[in-house]
């Protein structure tokens, strides 16, 4: 039988065992990676509270970041916002000149500027930002009137954005301008419907960690509604809470504190009955803004924090205050818990700005490493 | 419950009649029968009552099931079911106040009269009836004549007007005034008082009806309201007039009053009826039948929206686009759009935000209602805001808690600018939301595609002095044209996949040429799968139109030209624009389970079914 096997023969059967074994080496690969789960992350909490900045920030960790053409696309949002902060403050004036005169009028020759900008504001296509319009925008943001409207922004609905944008409404008003990074994630959109994307976050050594899919939401009581449609197969819920917004109201319910409809959210999510088993990760958000507010808000304004006793003053009421909040949230998970299912569940919280891009770089880090051991354990248990 | 109370009754009393069957012979069995129930008439009016409330009873199991329909809706649904229940226990206290059974136990409480006469004929029987009209009434003047939204819910108004009727059967209730607990007989003023609380609140509906006379309303509201009063004071009068005259003839008039019971409960039955219905048959038939006679046609008769009920006029119609849609003007211009409308909501409820499309919409044929009609102004006005901007409604779209308040407050329903912010708003978050996304989505390939291939269509046409082809063949993707020239043939059908758009949003516009004056497509910059459509572009919307005029050999009706769309298969993928489902909770359909579909496609996306 040897002499049938010309060595022809003899180098195809090699040729053909090779290429068998090539095969079989690529199914392995593609079993392995197919083992992979995509994990399903949902960023949810009341509207304002950071869900989207943080949706953004993954765009500039673990994705391609926001290119130029990107940025330019925000310069319409970031005019809009700008217009937006002004006219709201203006909108304030009015509402707050009916008890207190004086203190709230425009000064003489700002007055007009009001008019016009209150006018602008109302329009759904807003004029391009000009130097002349920057010009006027600062002239009333300088005004004392308004600086004392600013003072008393927790009763208006102003984004978290206005200082931000007024403060430096000249450099907005460039022909040329283009967002930057800090300008793109301030710029203020509602959320509305859905939003998905994916992502890696790329770990230390540089390997490709885990696929993510995350998703936005919005936050208002009528968008509330459809996030029934995500909550399958969820691995972590990143719940957003904004610490700086215990003296303030709802955008959709002007009656309703935001800091009381976080809690009940908050609440409401823990007890749904599909994240038994889904690890909640809460961002205690606005750090940045909580630390300015501390000082001159007292935290026990919410009903929540009645019983908070403020120790000292300056950075160590800071802190001090947040433990508080930190011990509240988590009082509330343990009262929405059932004891069994603690040990199911993990939960974690974060001190996050959600502006800090590194800062939110090491959050991740961190929750990505809560998420691999949570798997891991999971798979061992199973 | 009842029936079966009812029928053990019956069969109790069954052998008090006597053997010679009628009640007009010896005096002593009609005393029997006068007495203790049991006649054959009584049989007669227990089987009425019976089929008539189980007919209401069905009535409103199929207003339930058809409350979206917009002219079922506007007879406001929960009233009528209020209005029913109230019906059936009406009628059932007509008959157990009459003395048509013979009561097994003497002190029963559920047989008692007082619970009967005074509690459920009066304020839970009539009394609800009644209030129910005197509730849409009420409705309807703050609607239509008031132009506000009412101060309170027709379904809380109904309890307060109860209240009063409430309070004077508890002062009866006090004095106790019947002889015996269980013979419904009292001292004549009693059946006076009870029977001036029924004309009152019958006043008070002649009154509130009379409010609204000088309105038309488009679903017939107020022919049914005068019908139900009509109705009820003729009833009211007969029974004033049979009681008189049971009283006079109190002596001897035995069969006068087992006559006289009878017809009350005959007439009970037929008021009830009427007032049922009077305002619901059209409506009904009409939605029950629709799947019978629409098999032809398709859906879209049947689950019509408000608009059309109301003949916006084009509302629901898909007319052919015009001919031209530049891409770069703003949304709320490419909105106005219906192929764009069509293809742009998808894409949005693909995101489950499709309610500020649907609201916008409907604000636009809001629109398109002449300042002229103001009924109907003020209908669609009404129908919006419990759609769209009450809290908690089915398609709440997302606004300031200060815009809702400025709606719902407001003193004219009819005023042009009600929507006029919200409007705006909700074109402003469809901008920054999904418009860019919206670009590069499938949804807007495939209605650039199907665009071209309509004009390629047209085009091949053009080039064949083809004119009387009718509809179906050119709109029927599948079909070649037969043409000599391979090339053509070839260009026909290759659809080249575009490449992915310009990320800027798209620029198939000549915006970088600058001075493109003309609203179409400008074809000097345009990329390259554009180009064969060119020709044909400006001719595209003259043959659409002699298409359409040709296709039956006379002018087309609407109605006609709409079914014949419907039949072919339109063109554009999506249907025809079915009302919105919205958001409700407990949404069988998973989000996520939709995405994965869409991702399965995408060999680097990995999924398995989500299971934990």
């Amino acid at each position: 039988m040897g002499c049938i096997f010309s060595r022809e023969a003899a180098e195809q059967g090699d040729i053909r065992d090779t290429i068998q074994a090539r095969e079989i080496d690529k199914r392995i690969a593609q079993q392995s990676t197919a083992e992979k789960k995509v994990q399903k992350l949902l960023l949810l909490g009341a509207g304002e509270s950071g869900k989207s900045t943080i949706f953004k920030q993954i765009k500039v960790l673990f994705q391609t970041g926001f290119d130029d053409s990107e940025k330019k696309n925000y310069t319409g949002v970031v005019h809009a916002n700008a217009y937006q902060s002004i006219k709201i403050l203006l909108d304030g004036l009015q509402e707050f000149s009916e008890s207190e005169q004086e203190k709230y009028t425009l000064l003489p020759e700002n007055k007009a500027i009001g008019e016009k900008l209150t006018e602008i504001g109302n329009r759904t296509q807003q004029p391009p930002l000009t130097e002349e319009l920057a010009q006027q925008i600062e002239a009333l943001w300088k005004d004392p009137a308004i600086q004392a409207s600013y003072l008393r922004a927790n009763e208006l609905q102003l984004p978290d954005c206005a200082s931000h944008f007024l403060n430096d409404i000249h450099r907005l008003a460039q022909p040329d301008y283009v967002p930057s990074k800090e300008d793109v994630l301030y710029a203020r959109v509602r959320t509305m419907g859905i939003v998905e994307t994916e992502f890696s976050p790329v770990g230390e050594t540089k390997k490709r960690g885990e696929l993510y899919r995350l998703f936005d939401v919005g936050g208002q009581r009528n968008e509330r509604r459809k996030w029934i449609h995500l909550f399958d197969g969820v691995t972590a819920v990143i719940f957003c809470a904004a610490l700086s917004e215990y003296d303030q109201t709802l955008f959709e319910d002007e009656s309703s504190n935001r800091m009381i409809e976080t809690k009940e959210l908050f609440e409401w999510v823990l007890k749904e009955p599909t994240f038994e088993k889904t690890s909640f990760l809460l961002f205690l958000n606005k750090f940045d803004l909580f630390e300015q507010k501390i000082n001159k808000v007292p935290l026990n304004t919410c009903e929540w924090f009645k019983d908070y006793k403020p120790l000292t003053s300056g950075q160590a009421e800071v802190e001090n205050a947040y433990g508080y909040v930190k011990t509240k949230f988590e009082e509330l998970y343990n009262e929405s818990t059932p004891p069994d299912q603690r040990l199911d569940r993990v939960f974690k919280v974060y001190k996050t700005t959600a502006l800090d891009e590194n800062l939110i770089k090491r959050t991740f880090r961190l929750v990505d490493e809560v998420l691999v051991r949570q798997r891991l354990m999971d798979a061992k248990m199973l | 419950m009842a029936m079966a109370n009812r029928l053990r009754l019956l069969l109790q009393a069954a052998p008090v009649l006597s053997p010679s069957g009628s009640f007009s012979s010896s005096s002593s069995s009609s005393t029997a029968c006068y007495k203790e129930g049991g006649c054959i008439s009584d049989y007669v009016a227990v089987a009425l009552t019976a089929l008539v409330s189980l007919m209401i009873f069905g009535g409103s199991v199929l207003l339930v099931l058809g409350r979206t329909v917009p002219e079922i809706k506007a007879k406001q649904v929960p009233l009528l079911l209020i209005q029913s229940i109230g019906s059936i226990v009406w009628l059932t206290s007509l008959l157990m106040t009459r003395n048509m059974f013979k009561l097994s136990h003497r002190n029963s409480f559920l047989e008692s009269c007082y619970l009967w006469q005074l509690w459920l004929e009066g304020p839970f029987g009539f009394g609800l009836l009644i209030s129910c009209h005197i509730a849409r009434a009420f409705r309807l003047y703050y609607v239509f004549v008031g132009r506000r939204l009412p101060p309170i819910r027709s379904t809380f108004l109904v309890p307060l007007l109860l209240v009063l009727w409430i309070l004077l059967s508890t002062a009866l209730q006090a004095v106790q005034p019947f002889r015996s607990i269980n013979e419904c007989s009292a001292r004549w003023y009693i059946w006076v008082v009870i029977g001036s609380m029924h004309l009152f609140y019958a006043l008070v509906l002649i009154l509130c009806t009379w409010a609204i006379r000088n309105i038309r309303f488009e679903f017939n509201e107020f022919t049914e309201l005068v019908t139900g009063v009509s109705i009820c004071l003729i009833f009211l009068v007969l029974w004033i007039i049979m009681n008189i005259v049971k009283q006079l003839a109190a002596g001897g008039g035995r069969l006068l009053g087992v006559v006289a019971r009878f017809v009350l409960v005959f007439l009970g039955n037929v008021i009830v009826s009427c007032l049922f219905w009077i305002p619901v048959t059209r409506p009904l038939l009409g939605h029950m039948l629709h799947p019978v006679l629409g098999a032809g046609r398709s859906n879209l008769n049947y689950d019509h929206s408000m608009g059309e009920a109301l003949g916006v006029p084009n509302s629901g119609l898909l007319v052919p686009p015009a001919a031209h849609i530049s891409l770069d003007e703003p949304l709320e211009s490419l909105l106005q759009h219906k192929r764009f409308r069509l293809s742009f909501l998808s894409f949005a409820e693909s995101r489950i935000a499709g309610e500020t499309v649907h609201f916008w919409d409907e604000v636009r044929e809001l629109s398109k209602l002449s300042l002229t009609q103001q009924d109907r102004r003020v209908y669609m006005a009404d129908h919006i805001i419990q759609k769209y901007i009450v809290t908690g409604s089915q398609c709440e779209i997302n606004i300031s808690a200060q815009m809702r308040l400025e709606i719902l407050s407001t003193n004219d329903l009819a005023d042009p600018n009600l929507f006029k912010r919200a409007a705006e708003e909700a074109v402003h978050m469809m901008q920054t939301n999904l418009l860019k996304e919206y670009w590069q989505s499938s949804y807007f390939q495939e209605l650039k595609n199907q665009i071209e291939i309509d004009m390629e269509y047209s085009a091949q046409l053009e080039r064949m002095n083809i004119r009387d082809i009718p509809l179906r063949v050119i709109r029927n993707r599948d079909y070649e044209l037969p043409t000599d020239n391979p090339f053509e043939r070839s260009q026909a059908s290759s659809v080249p996949s575009s490449g992915p758009l310009d990320p800027q949003g798209v620029n198939l516009g000549s915006r970088a040429n600058g001075n493109s004056t003309s609203k179409s497509l400008d074809f000097k910059n345009i990329p390259p799968w554009e180009s064969k459509a060119h020709e044909s572009q400006s001719a595209y919307g003259n043959h659409l139109s002699k298409i359409r005029v040709n296709m039956d050999g006379s002018a087309s009706s609407q109605s006609r030209h709409l079914s014949n769309r419907n039949r072919l298969g339109y063109l554009i993928s999506q249907r025809s624009p079915s009302p919105p489902h919205c958001i409700t909770p407990g949404l069988d359909s998973s989000y996520s389970d939709n995405e994965n579909n869409n991702k399965a496609k995408d060999p680097n996306i990995i999924t398995r079914p989500a299971s934990r």
